[in-house]
């Protein structure tokens, strides 16, 4: 019987490597990654490199000026820079320690409430977050939280934690059960078998959301531009977004300044890439 | 079950936030000037601005106050820098917070909001009792008064006017223009490959409705009826000088910053701005050859004012803040703060220390300026009409339509 | 070797104590549950029902401090609805959202076809097309902003190459904003929609295609044959975030371009931003706050009652 003709949509490893398609994907996704490119080589530029049309592909010369101005020697940004810092490991700490035991009830335990109380988190992803801005100022401001790391922390993880639950949960359901109910004859409570075998367990899982949270609230606005009033308080994409008033037409260094924003973004992700793709994969389409 | 719950929390909350908003501001008028008041008392005083730290007008600031604390030694005032974009919010929450800066220093046009919200005091008593009102331009004080009562005085004061090229305009045999008509030729005559005849700012802001203000007034318009005949001139006007190629379409995407660094890049010939941008071209463009003047008459002469006023928290400390404001007023220390500003005088019997012939023409201009007095609601209305103006310029719509949408918004915002 | 005895005993012993133990443990396992969603009523459900009951009083500037702001019902929405700045928001962020998800969920399905293939760096290649993902939304407008610019912008300089010479400045101007604003849109996000269709595609089992090839089907009846079909529920999701998080999108608009210009890309997150901060028109912001939540929701229960129905069939 003659073999079966492989389908197409899957190229045998053992023919030729596809590199022609390769060099198609190394141009597709060159294109689609140009802007990026772009702010990189414009922060380098200095102005007559800048105002030049056609513009010039490649820097001639790195002028590193942009980098100091918008940057390293403006306290603005640095300061901005280290509250970002602080509200966004912050927000993934607190996100964690609130959604690790609320994944594991809604996966594993058996509730007769489930359904109704996965209801609060996927109705927390609908939510717009200005909905929630104008409450929590009035809210802050009577106990004084607005303009305070904690107000921020606490907003962002409104905004972040069903998210954390609903990519969570999936790696709950992966684990068998004997192991928790071999803990349960041991005389472990649930805490402690939950605490000492699921735990490590689902660790993948808990990197997977940490960085997830840290990314989102990183790039967090209007929680940032609402609930902060004093400009040393506020996070870096506040002040990136003030930049655009003050450097409008100083595109150099306010390309510089948002390099900078997103560069810990762009380590955090090259580290971590595997955890991202997996946990958004697996959070969504498990639904 | 779970609705009757929320709906019994709702109406808690609603109880709890009347409560708490009565109690964290007075109304306004309430206070009349305690007769009580002891200058010699200890007291601290939270001073709100947006001058950024190091320059000049906050070094004069700093100076002033440092100067009153020797003579008051039992005031402590506590400064602090807030951006402008964040004044606002700032007030507000610190009003939910019942914790109210004492001073603040407010944009003009912003004032009769933040009078409206409840927390400014009124001052008319205090300065009936002072009696040097009459020392000041009435546009300044109507910037900061509301219903007839006055809830502050101005710190600095500006107007816009015309700058010009000296040379380009040598260069191209032209004088600058006094009249519309003359405005749109001369703008015309000066447009070249390599420069724009005139530039103004229409951003997408509240700076567009103050660079267009003064065209608006000069055809006989006014906000308070944007599509009557001779606002739609006004705008047909403005468009014009666009469609004519003589201002660059890049104007709308301009704040006053970029049309001084257009002028004094000699991208420009003439452009539309104010006293603050002299120190400004002296630092960045020094051999810049330029003159300052009075802007085209329409119908009418007209300018419009901006610049900053002090604002005094209704609260206990009101007295204590008003004996500083007040201290403040003395005209040579006037002369310091609008001298380091780059402001036009705020009192009338106040010659500013700057030499700078220019800044002569702006008093001059002040005379026939007006501020932007349109209530509470000025932020909304100002949106209106950067709609309008901006479709209107971009070429997307008439200025009949625009400004008849823009009317229409505008007629419930005014009171 | 002797755990392996320990695991199989436990399901006799389980057995019989099962009962006590549920009843026991029950308060225990809601713990886990309960700082979450303890978390989520006061620092979500509670700003809520304050938007909701902020909405019905005629709260503004004259008197959100002072208080006795009048109660009016749904009078706001009324307002609001009616008046013509909700009408043109609407649309904008109809048009906005449904161009947007469009072309995001298309070529996003390109991309996923494309890198199902195998060739080296395939792998590489997907992943790092997500940096464009993660990226802050603030960063991704500037940029655009710079790459829009009038004179000097890149779109610019790339319409030259084409021999199309403009100055435009396409952001400011209101007959092009929209568009702009859209195409930074699409490009946000297609990524996430590539992953998520190329996640799906990896669940379509190889059997199904061989059987087909067996059969003779071409490779473009094995997509629209067995491809889409097989993805449906997939797309749906995709559809439905998609959606969703682009109906409420605030972030890329207000750095882009904050509405304007002339109102071309006011959205209604945009609207509800100005009238609660800017105004101080507080009731009325708080209605067109409710509004905005509203319309997402009905999308996401016509999802669920949609694939409940499917489900059951």
């Amino acid at each position: 019987m003659a073999r079966p003709q492989r389908p197409q949509l899957r190229r045998t490893s053992r023919e030729r490597p596809a590199w022609h398609l390769t060099a198609i994907g190394i141009v597709v996704v060159g294109i689609f990654l140009f802007p990026l490119y772009w702010m990189v080589s414009t922060s380098f530029k200095s102005p007559d490199q800048l105002f030049t049309r056609p513009p010039t592909l490649i820097p001639t010369e790195f002028d590193f000026s942009n980098y100091l101005r918008a940057v390293f020697e403006n306290e603005t940004m640095l300061r901005s820079l280290g509250n970002s810092l602080i509200i966004s490991v912050g927000t993934s700490v607190l996100a964690l320690l609130l959604a690790t035991p609320a994944a594991y009830a809604l996966g594993r335990l058996q509730l007769k409430w489930t359904g109704l109380l996965l209801l609060p988190f996927l109705v927390a992803q609908l939510l717009p977050s200005i909905n929630v801005a104008l409450p929590m100022f009035t809210l802050f401001s009577r106990v004084g939280l607005v303009n305070n790391y904690l107000g921020i922390i606490l907003a962002d993880t409104v905004a972040v934690l069903p998210f954390a639950v609903i990519v969570l949960r999936p790696f709950y359901l992966n684990i068998p059960k004997a192991l928790e109910e071999a803990a349960a004859v041991d005389g472990a409570t649930r805490m402690q078998a939950f605490l000492r075998i699921v735990l490590p367990l689902v660790r993948p899982g808990l990197v997977t959301v940490a960085v997830f949270t840290f990314v989102m609230t990183w790039g967090e606005f209007i929680f940032g531009l609402t609930l902060t009033t004093k400009q040393d308080m506020q996070p870096v994409t506040v002040t990136l977004n003030s930049f655009i008033g003050q450097y409008g037409t100083e595109w150099g260094p306010l390309m510089a300044a948002s390099t900078i924003v997103a560069l810990p973004i762009v380590i955090v992700f090259l580290v971590f890439q595997k955890q991202i793709t997996g946990g958004l994969a697996a959070g969504a389409v498990k639904d | 079950m779970y609705l009757t719950r929320t709906h019994r929390r709702v109406v808690a909350v609603a109880a709890a936030v009347a409560m708490a908003a009565s109690l964290a501001a007075c109304s306004p008028g309430a206070a009349e000037p305690a007769s009580t008041f002891d200058p010699t008392a200890p007291v601290t005083l939270t001073w709100w601005d947006y001058y950024a730290a190091d320059s000049a007008p906050s070094n004069a600031v700093e100076a002033l106050l440092t100067e009153y604390k020797t003579e008051y030694p039992n005031v402590t005032i506590n400064r602090e820098f807030i951006a402008y974009a964040d004044l606002k919010k700032s007030l507000l929450q610190s009003a939910g917070a019942s914790a109210l800066p004492d001073i603040s220093i407010v944009n003009g046009p912003d004032h009769q909001q933040f009078a409206e919200l409840g927390i400014a005091a009124d001052l008319t008593d205090r300065i009936a009792a002072w009696g040097q009102l009459d020392q000041y331009p009435q546009g300044l004080i109507d910037s900061a008064s509301l219903d007839g009562k006055i809830y502050g005085l101005p710190i600095t004061a500006n107007c816009l006017a015309l700058f010009y090229n000296k040379d380009l305009l040598a260069a191209a045999g032209v004088k600058p223009p006094t009249t519309w008509q003359e405005m749109s030729q001369v703008a015309a005559k000066l447009t070249s490959p390599d420069h724009y005849g005139y530039a103004f700012s229409a951003i997408n802001n509240q700076q567009a409705v103050f660079q267009w203000l003064p065209t608006l007034w000069q055809a006989g318009g006014d906000l308070t009826k944007v599509d009557s005949p001779e606002a739609i001139k006004a705008l047909e006007f403005t468009a014009s000088l666009i469609k004519d190629g003589s201002v660059s379409r890049e104007a709308l995407n301009w704040d006053q910053a970029a049309v001084a660094a257009e002028f004094a890049q000699g991208r420009a010939a003439m452009m539309l701005n104010g006293p603050w941008q002299l120190p400004y071209l002296a630092t960045n463009a020094p051999d810049l050859n330029y003159g300052v003047a009075l802007l085209p008459a329409g119908q009418d002469e007209a300018s419009v004012t901006g610049g900053e006023n002090y604002l005094i928290t209704d609260g206990p400390n009101a007295d204590a803040a008003w004996n500083l404001i007040k201290w403040m007023q003395d005209p040579k220390r006037v002369q310091q703060i609008d001298d380091a500003a780059g402001s036009l005088p705020t009192r009338l019997d106040v010659k500013s220390g700057n030499t700078d012939p220019n800044l002569a023409v702006f008093a001059e201009q002040l005379k026939v300026s007006r501020p932007r007095a349109y209530g509470a609601n000025y932020a909304e209305i100002a949106d209106n009409v950067v709609v309008a103006l901006q479709s209107v310029l971009s070429g997307s719509n008439t200025a009949k339509d625009a400004l008849t949408t823009a009317a229409t918004a505008i007629a419930p915002l005014l009171k | 070797m002797s755990a392996s005895f320990r695991i199989r005993r436990p399901a006799v012993r389980l057995r019989a104590t099962a009962g006590r133990r549920r009843g026991r443990s029950a308060l225990s396992r809601y713990l886990f549950v309960a700082p979450a969603i303890i978390f989520l009523l006061v620092f979500m459900f509670y700003p809520i029902a304050y938007t909701f009951n902020l909405s019905l009083f005629d709260v503004n500037v004259g008197n959100f401090l002072k208080g006795g702001a009048a109660f009016v019902g749904f009078d706001n929405y009324v307002e609001f609805l009616s008046s013509p700045g909700f009408l043109s928001s609407l649309l904008v962020t109809l048009v906005f959202t449904l161009a947007s998800l469009a072309f995001q969920h298309l070529i996003g399905w390109a991309f996923a076809l494309f890198f199902n293939r195998k060739f080296p760096l395939s792998g590489f290649l997907r992943a790092i097309m997500l940096v464009v993902w993660v990226m802050p939304a603030v960063v991704s407008a500037s940029l655009w902003r710079w790459m829009y610019s009038g004179s000097y912008g890149l779109f610019n300089s790339i319409l030259d190459v084409f021999g199309i010479h403009t100055d435009e400045a396409w952001l400011v101007n209101p007959q092009t904003a929209l568009i702009a604003v859209i195409i930074t849109n699409i490009w946000l996000g297609i990524p996430f929609h590539m992953m998520l269709v190329y996640a799906g595609l990896q669940g379509v089992p190889h059997e199904v295609y061989e059987a087909a090839s067996l059969d003779g089907a071409s490779a473009r009846q094995r997509l629209f044959g067995i491809t889409v079909p097989l993805m449906r529920p997939v797309v749906a999701i995709a559809l439905l975030l998609g959606f969703v998080h682009t109906f409420k999108v605030f972030d890329v608009i207000y750095v882009m371009t904050a509405g304007g210009p002339a109102g071309a890309t006011n959205v209604l997150s945009i609207a509800v931003y100005n009238l609660s901060f800017e105004y101080f028109r507080l009731g009325d912001g708080a209605a067109a706050a409710n509004i905005l939540l509203v319309i997402p929701l009905i999308v996401s229960v016509v999802y669920l009652l949609v694939r409940r129905r499917e489900e059951s069939a």
